[in-house]
């Protein structure tokens, strides 16, 4: 069963009172004055009843909460005194490895994450508060790189939609480079991250082709009741495998890629392989040839000239010019 | 876009000869309200880019038909006479104008701002809306 933030918020809530030493026995309006005050808010008895019959399911539906009412002290009581609330259907085990997600979520950071997301999140973090108390002070063990929010971000949520319900989106399209605007109308199917950049994939009816926009330079994203144009599956998986970056150089088709790596480059491509169809080939003095099969990019010959005279392209001879056009 | 009734997108074709910047890029068209999506880059020519504004009065004519449908909110664009100034010759903007409603048809539509215009008045001639009705726009929930 899914429970909303709130549910989850009055459970905890109804826990407190149940478990509260001071006031055994609670009446189901006692119940409700508690929550009320606690969340500032304004439920019914209705409400709380349907929480106490909630909480009383077994796992995994409920919580195997043992409340029972004592017609003797004429209140609501945990018949099992060792029974702990922990705010989510879950064991122990399932709670720390819960938590161990959470550490990493955080470090990846909420505004990288899908709005729908942050909630679910947030849900979490409120169902595992208890965990989570006395815990401010401990200071993350993981942290990856960060990103203030960028333009175009707040349309992560439409595309995703958009690519998992194809529907097809109406967008305006700034270039930087050509200082020109397009109105595209796209049937996306992958929303990409590539170095702290967010771009959406899809067959663009402007171009007649699959291209690539980054979510920087979309403006109003509009979705579209109109027919969904599908993508060759196999073109897409190659978008998805066989492409380092997320532009491939236009006409460019899966080939071998060679390049020559000198002996300090080549510590670093051991490393970090820079795609899964790296094959290292180390020659006496540890230098290397490396080979890929791949979509030449043009992140891949921005790259390459990132490491200077530590990488040059053997093969093809084209993208080799194409790579040493790029600082012409 | 403006969340009543139903909205279409119809195509648009800019006669040659226009000044394209302002490029005229989408129209939304609603029983309540017509929508035009503008894109602007700073010009060179101009120090720091240059500024922007719309007239208050600008409005929207379909051709053959004397009726002006006026234009209601702009959006990402200051009315005249404030100016909205670019900070650079690189810098760009989309905005948005909204109008009284025009009928969801296909017709050649004028986009006026300035009746006795200046060459830098934001003025367009003969737009050609077809398949008024073809393409649907979604509410996101």
């Amino acid at each position: 069963m899914n429970y909303s933030k709130g549910a989850l918020l009055r459970y905890r809530a109804i826990d407190d009172i149940l478990t509260n030493q001071y006031r055994k026995y609670p009446t189901l309006e006692e119940i409700l004055d508690h929550c009320n005050e606690k969340l500032s808010a304004d439920f019914s008895l209705e409400t709380i009843s349907k929480d106490l019959k909630n909480m009383r399911y077994p796992y995994p539906i409920g919580f195997d909460a043992p409340i029972k009412y004592c017609s003797f002290n004429k209140g609501y009581h945990y018949t099992d005194p060792k029974y702990k609330f922990t705010g989510v259907s879950l064991r122990p085990q399932e709670l720390d490895a819960i938590e161990e997600a959470l550490d990493i979520i955080r470090a990846l950071g909420g505004s990288r994450i899908s709005e729908n997301f942050n909630h679910a999140v947030e849900k979490l973090l409120s169902a595992t508060l208890e965990n989570e108390q006395g815990k401010e002070d401990r200071l993350p063990v993981l942290q990856t790189m960060l990103t203030p929010p960028s333009r175009g971000f707040e349309s992560f949520d439409l595309f995703y939609k958009a690519c998992k319900e194809r529907i097809p989106v109406s967008f305006i399209h700034f270039s930087y480079k050509k200082r020109q605007y397009k109105h595209i109308i796209l049937h996306p199917f992958l929303v990409k991250e590539f170095e702290n950049r967010w771009y959406v994939i899809g067959y663009s009816e402007n171009h007649g082709s699959i291209r690539t926009f980054g979510f920087d330079r979309i403006t109003a994203p509009l979705l579209l009741k109109k027919k969904y144009i599908q993508t060759d599956l196999e073109e897409r998986r190659s978008y998805l495998n066989d492409v380092y970056g997320v532009f491939p150089i236009p006409d460019a088709v899966k080939e071998k890629v060679v390049i020559g790596v000198s002996q300090l480059g080549t510590h670093y491509f051991q490393a970090y392989p820079l795609h899964e169809s790296q094959v290292i080939e180390k020659k006496n003095h540890g230098n290397s040839v490396i080979t890929y099969e791949l979509i030449p990019s043009v992140e891949l010959a921005r790259y390459i000239l990132s490491q200077g005279a530590d990488v040059s392209i053997i093969e093809p001879k084209w993208f080799k010019t194409f790579t040493q056009n790029l600082i012409k | 876009m403006k969340n009543s009734e139903k909205s279409y997108l119809a195509t648009i074709d800019v006669p040659e000869g226009q000044r394209n910047n302002p490029a005229v890029l989408r129209v939304i068209l609603n029983e309540n309200y017509t929508q035009i999506d503008f894109g602007y880059v700073a010009e060179w020519i101009y120090i720091r880019g240059g500024w922007i504004r719309i007239a208050p009065h600008t409005f929207i004519q379909v051709q053959g038909s004397e009726k002006r449908y006026n234009m209601t909110e702009a959006k990402n664009i200051t009315i005249a006479p404030e100016q909205h100034h670019f900070e650079s010759k690189q810098d760009w903007r989309v905005f948005t104008l909204f109008f009284e409603p025009i009928p969801i048809k296909d017709c050649v539509i004028d986009i006026i701002e300035e009746e006795d215009p200046e060459p830098t008045d934001f003025n367009f001639y003969g737009i050609r809306l077809t398949d008024a009705k073809g393409t649907e726009i979604l509410t996101e929930n």
